[in-house]
Order: C-alpha cells, then sequence, then structure tokens
C-alpha cells in the first residue's frame, strides 16, 4: 500500500564517524513501525555492514549518499543513493562475501544492484502483519 | 558497655581482640591475620559480580585489596561488626572498578546506569511476553524515555569489547586473535622453489652460478664479471638470456 507509505531521507558524508547516526536514525524508525528490539538490532546491524561498506569504497569524503528510509505500517525499506553513479554494484566485487550474505540474512528481501545512483535497497518485513 | 558485650558473640569479641592488636601493632602480620580470617568475603563478593564482562580474577583482586582498605579503616568503636562494614567497602569497590576500568570506551553516566536495568528488562520481558519485546515496552517498564533506551541499545557493543587476547571458546587456551585466518604463502614459496629447483637443472654450470652470485648473493654485474673475469657487457648479455630462459619456462 504506497498510499500509507511515508518516507525519511538521511544525507550522510562518506565518513565512518557517522555510521553511528545512520544506526541510531534507523532504530528510531524502526522502532515507531513497531519492530521488536531484535530486528531493530538486525535491521542497524545490516544498515551499518552498508554504511561501513560505501566508507571505505569513497575515497572522495566530502561527497554525501543518502539513506532513504520508505516506512509502510508493515515493512520498512531502506534505499542508499549517492550522485555519483560511478560506485554502482557496492558489493559486485564480492557477491558471495560477508558482508552480502550478512544482510541476506537479517534482511527479507535484498536488492543488491539497482540503477541510476542507487546502490542497493533492503526491506524488512514486520512479522506477524502478513 | 556491659549490655552490648553480652549481645555480641565469641566471635565478634575475637575480632575486637584481633583489632585492638593490629591498631596497638600496625604490623603486616596483625593485619594478614584479620585478612586471612575474611579472606572468603572477597571471594563471594567477587562471584557474584562475574559474567559482566570483567574475569573473576580480576574481580577476586580488587574485592581482596578491598578487603585490606576495609582492615584498615575499620573502627571497633563504631559497634559494628566488621563483615558488615567490609561487605559494602567490597562491593563498592567491585562497582568503582566497574565504572572506571570495565569498559574500554567511556559511556556517559545517564546511560550506564540505566544499562543494567534495561538488560534486566529486557530479559524478563523476552520471559513473560514469549517473544522479544519492543522498545516501547521496555521504556514503560522502567518508566524511560523511548528515545533513552534505543540510545543504549546503540552503547551495547561499546560494553562487550572484545580483546585479541581473550579466549575465543570456553575453558579453552585459544586465544582470538590465532582464530583469525590469514593468507598462508607457504604453498606459493614451495612451488617456486620447486619451480626453480628444476628450471636449474636446464641451466649449465656457468649460468648456475652467475645466478647464484647475482639473485642469491645480490652482487652487481660488475662484481660477477670481476669474478668470472669477463666482461660486463659478456655477463649483461648473460643475464639476458637467463631471464629470457626463465621466462619460457615459466610460461610452459
Amino acid at each position: 500500500m504506497d498510499t500509507n507509505s511515508e518516507k525519511i531521507e538521511l544525507r550522510l558524508p562518506f565518513k565512518a564517524e557517522y555510521v553511528s547516526v545512520a544506526r541510531l536514525t534507523a532504530s528510531g524508525i524502526a522502532s515507531r513501525i513497531g519492530f521488536d528490539i531484535e530486528a531493530i538490532e538486525d535491521i542497524k546491524v545490516a544498515i551499518a555492514e552498508v554504511c561501513n561498506k560505501l566508507v571505505v569504497i569513497k575515497s572522495d569524503k566530502s561527497d554525501y549518499y543518502t539513506i532513504t528510509f520508505n516506512i509502510s505500517h508493515d515493512s520498512l525499506t531502506i534505499v542508499f543513493d549517492c550522485d555519483d553513479d560511478a560506485l554502482g554494484c557496492i558489493f559486485g566485487d564480492d557477491e558471495n562475501g560477508l558482508g552480502v550474505s550478512i544482510i541476506k540474512a537479517l534482511m527479507d528481501d535484498v536488492n543488491l544492484c539497482m540503477n541510476e545512483g542507487s546502490f542497493l535497497s533492503m526491506t524488512r518485513h514486520l512479522e506477524g502483519v502478513n | 558497655m556491659a549490655g552490648k558485650n553480652n549481645r555480641a558473640s565469641s566471635y565478634h569479641q575475637n575480632d575486637d581482640i584481633l583489632f585492638e592488636r593490629y591498631k596497638k601493632d600496625p604490623s603486616k602480620d596483625a593485619r594478614n591475620e584479620i585478612i586471612n580470617k575474611y579472606l572468603y568475603l572477597p571471594e563471594i563478593i567477587a562471584k557474584k559480580f562475574t559474567s559482566r564482562g570483567i574475569d573473576y580474577e580480576d574481580l577476586y583482586q580488587v574485592a581482596c585489596l578491598a578487603l585490606i582498605k576495609a582492615v584498615e579503616r575499620f573502627n571497633t568503636d563504631l559497634g559494628v561488626k566488621f563483615v558488615s562494614f567490609a561487605t559494602p567497602t567490597i562491593v563498592g569497590e567491585i562497582k568503582r572498578y566497574f565504572r572506571d576500568k570495565g569498559s574500554v570506551i567511556r559511556i556517559p553516566r545517564r546511560i550506564y546506569e540505566t544499562y543494567q536495568k534495561v538488560s534486566d528488562a529486557r530479559d524478563s520481558l523476552i520471559q513473560e511476553l514469549q517473544r522479544a519485546p519492543r522498545v516501547d515496552e521496555i521504556a514503560a517498564r522502567l518508566g524511560i524515555s523511548e528515545e533513552n533506551v534505543l540510545e543504549i541499545m546503540e552503547s551495547w557493543n561499546a560494553y562487550n569489547i572484545q580483546s585479541f587476547e581473550q579466549s575465543a571458546y570456553q575453558d579453552e587456551d585459544v586465544e582470538l586473535y590465532e582464530t583469525i585466518g590469514a593468507e598462508d604463502d607457504t604453498f606459493e614459496k614451495m612451488e617456486n622453489k620447486d619451480f626453480i629447483k628444476r628450471s636449474l637443472e636446464k641451466f649449465n654450470d656457468v649460468e648456475k652460478e652467475f645466478i647464484k652470485m647475482r639473485y642469491y648473493h645480490r652482487k652487481t654485474q660488475k662484481e660477477i664479471a670481476d669474478v668470472m673475469k669477463v666482461s660486463q657487457m659478456y655477463v649483461s648479455r648473460m643475464e639476458r638470456r637467463i631471464v629470457d630462459k626463465f621466462r619460457k619456462l615459466l610460461n610452459k
């Protein structure tokens, strides 16, 4: 139900010290949707995995990336964007690596390679509401 | 005074004598006598604080030092038993140790103090609800804000700092850093060694001698030319020939 969905956007520099901000923001949003603390921990870990990867591969630290939280009544979809198309598939080099495995295990739907500047989107559904 | 003496057990009277003796003669022996008698206290108290991130041995040491402090500070005139005085002293020292040394990353006091409560509330709520609790449930239980709970959750991993030197598994003498993998280049080295050994058979003695001097002993072409009593030009040509031959063998 797209009519019910709302968006929160977070623009962060490619710096490791702000990963915690993303985690804390995500936890607040996830809690608002009604996820329990275990699910919140999962979401935070998945976000940190992506953020850390972004921070590592991007050498120009003055640039920004955007995390969009798509909020619906029973799910949270997190999309990572950046104006820099060159980054492309951030996990392209290790599709089966530990980072991707962790994200896939923690989130329900994971879309690794997206077009037009989006690196990745991942969704977690609220259990018991399906 | 008489009433107090009547109430006091002989155990207590013994203490009075011991402390009286220590006061008159503040020697290590006199102090040790008291400490030996109460050494069970640090043991019980330290055990209560285990599995909170600090090893029992460390806690026991802190508790023992606290016992010594308690003996130093104890005043028989106060009319309390030494145990009643020493216990809170030891507990206090251990708590202070947790606060000051327990965590590598210092956490704001506000969060530190609620941390334990949130952790306890989570555990009991899991039991009661038979599922993982939500943040608002924990917040309601403790009467704190949801934001506060979320902040504490974010700081959880700051508590469980992993040391490279901690044991990786319980009761095993394997330390964490030993379990971390590293690229093992031994096989490649062996293969390279084997390749060089086999390749060398295809070179004549002069060439072998050159390889030994040039690549094992790191001599210059000029030095080798002097040893072989030939011109540097000749050595240079020989080197090019040898490298070419090696390259061919390698590509085979």
